[in-house]
């Protein structure tokens, strides 16, 4: 667990290197991180992984991290609180309990807690994903496949024209289904079964998504710019298709007039960044908070399609992170990371 | 009868345009609020069909907008979900009715004959029978 991080606020100072002892001999690795409020640890614990907050079970903080606990549907961590005042659903270890071995415990058994309702909120917010967001998307294109069959029956055989068009709203209608269930489908298997992380020629992974998207590259005019060479990565194959096919899709239908995109690659402090960047229009501000809104948001969030949720969720799965920003020079950088661990 | 459809599903959009074609109607297309708004303040339309989910706009507050303008028009909602507290909402905010998707010739008929006796009602004059006598 080496990304787990330990947040402390307002503990009794005879505690601390108790805490820092059992939080040794309950995990390694992990990083002890004193905070100055609730915020301050809620803005370290963004994105990043499994995080325990300890706290001193008399401070005014306890609550506010209670309820902060489990923010926008994500559990954001395990809360523990030190000193003799009990705190409604919070797991408080009194003073006469405060040893190591005993505290390593409470930790471990916080966490795992926290790691399952974590997995628990993303299983329940996927389910209302399904049961709301893909209802809504489907009905539209099985409305309009609805109708149009309507109007094939109603219509008078030399109206050739309109039926042309209820024939091609039709085709384009069902090839919208077809990428919904795909789409979907294929995300709810690697999420319920995931696939084990291999080491994987990323080189290999682009040679394939660049020869599928060949024709779509040619009839846009594009140029697409790679690095010389390419790292070594453990991740899955088929995802890491997913999640360029997606990113190089974007950049060629956002990227403007003959597209000029640049895929490049970088080491970061946790493995590799890599990142597509077109010279397009770039994102629109008001668009940019919600381009990879997690699937398991998908219910209370509107975004246009599902591409980067997709892209979110299978670099979230190799344990990485994604995201956008906008280059000086103008136009879209989308990167996504992997973890150089195995 | 002029009608816009404000919807931000292209191939629904078209459908209905041409379902309302064979049903004698006029439509206008619009997928985001400012489009209808654009058509809404150069044209003559009688009525709007409105997707209570348009891609980040609020179809419901569109419909506030548009029943308490100084002209009100009549709207028929659309919506993707069939539960019942979306058609209460939207009838509450003042829309003629709130059609489920997908829907049928025969509901878009039922819908133009609610417009029409709710606009006869109301005294209003169809758009291209208002443009005649000028």
């Amino acid at each position: 667990m080496t990304s787990l991080q330990i947040f402390l606020l307002e503990i009794p100072e005879r505690a601390r290197p108790v805490v820092v002892d059992a939080a040794a001999r309950a995990f390694s690795g992990a990083l002890v991180v004193d905070v100055t409020s609730v915020t301050d640890a809620a803005a370290r614990a963004a994105g990043s992984g499994s995080c325990l907050f300890v706290i001193g079970s008399g401070s005014p903080a306890v609550k506010e991290a209670l309820g902060m606990a489990t923010l926008h549907g994500q559990s954001l961590w395990a809360l523990v609180a030190l000193g003799s005042e009990l705190v409604e659903g919070v797991e408080t270890v009194p003073p006469a309990e405060w040893n190591a071995p005993l505290l390593g415990r409470v930790f471990r058994s916080a966490v795992a807690q926290q790691v399952l309702r974590a997995e628990n909120l993303r299983l329940v917010g996927d389910l209302k994903t399904l049961a709301r967001r893909i209802s809504h998307d489907l009905r539209s294109p099985v409305g309009s496949i609805h109708t149009s069959a309507d109007v094939l029956t109603e219509i008078s055989p030399d109206e050739t024209e309109t039926i042309a068009t209820m024939a091609e709203i039709v085709k384009s209608s069902s090839e919208e289904i077809h990428q919904i269930v795909d789409r979907v489908g294929f995300l709810m298997w690697a999420s319920a079964q995931p696939s084990p992380r291999t080491g994987i020629e990323m080189a290999d992974v682009l040679r394939h998504v660049l020869q599928h998207l060949h024709h779509r590259i040619e009839n846009t005019s594009a140029t697409v710019t790679l690095p010389s060479s390419w790292p070594a990565v453990n991740g899955v194959a088929e995802w890491l298709q997913v999640i360029w096919t997606n990113l190089l899709n974007n950049a060629l239908q956002h990227g403007g007039a003959a597209p000029a995109i640049v895929i490049a690659w970088a080491p970061d402090e946790r493995g590799f960044r890599f990142t597509v960047t077109d010279r397009g229009a770039g994102v629109p501000t008001a668009r940019q908070a919600a381009l990879f809104t997690p699937f398991e948001r998908l219910h209370v969030v509107k975004t246009p399609g599902l591409g980067l949720s997709v892209v979110q969720r299978l670099v979230a799965l190799q344990g990485g992170q994604c995201g956008h920003e906008r280059p000086a020079e103008g136009g879209a950088r989308f990167y996504f990371t992997l973890p150089a661990d195995s | 009868m002029t009608i816009l459809v404000v919807d931000d599903q292209p191939n629904l959009v078209r459908v209905t345009a041409v379902a309302l074609r064979m049903l004698d109607c006029v439509p206008h297309t619009a997928s985001t609020v400012a489009e209808a708004s654009e058509i809404l303040n150069t044209q003559r339309i009688d009525a709007v069909f409105l997707d209570v989910n348009l891609a980040g706009e609020s179809g419901f507050e569109f419909l506030s907008t548009l029943v308490t303008r100084a002209n009100p028009v009549p709207v028929v909602m659309f919506s993707a979900h069939a539960r019942d507290e979306i058609a209460a909402e939207a009838r509450q905010r003042g829309a003629l009715d709130c059609l489920v998707k997908p829907f049928s010739l025969d509901d878009l008929r039922t819908q133009i004959a609610r417009i029409t006796a709710h606009r006869a009602k109301a005294g209003l004059r169809p758009a291209g029978e208002a443009d005649a006598l000028k």
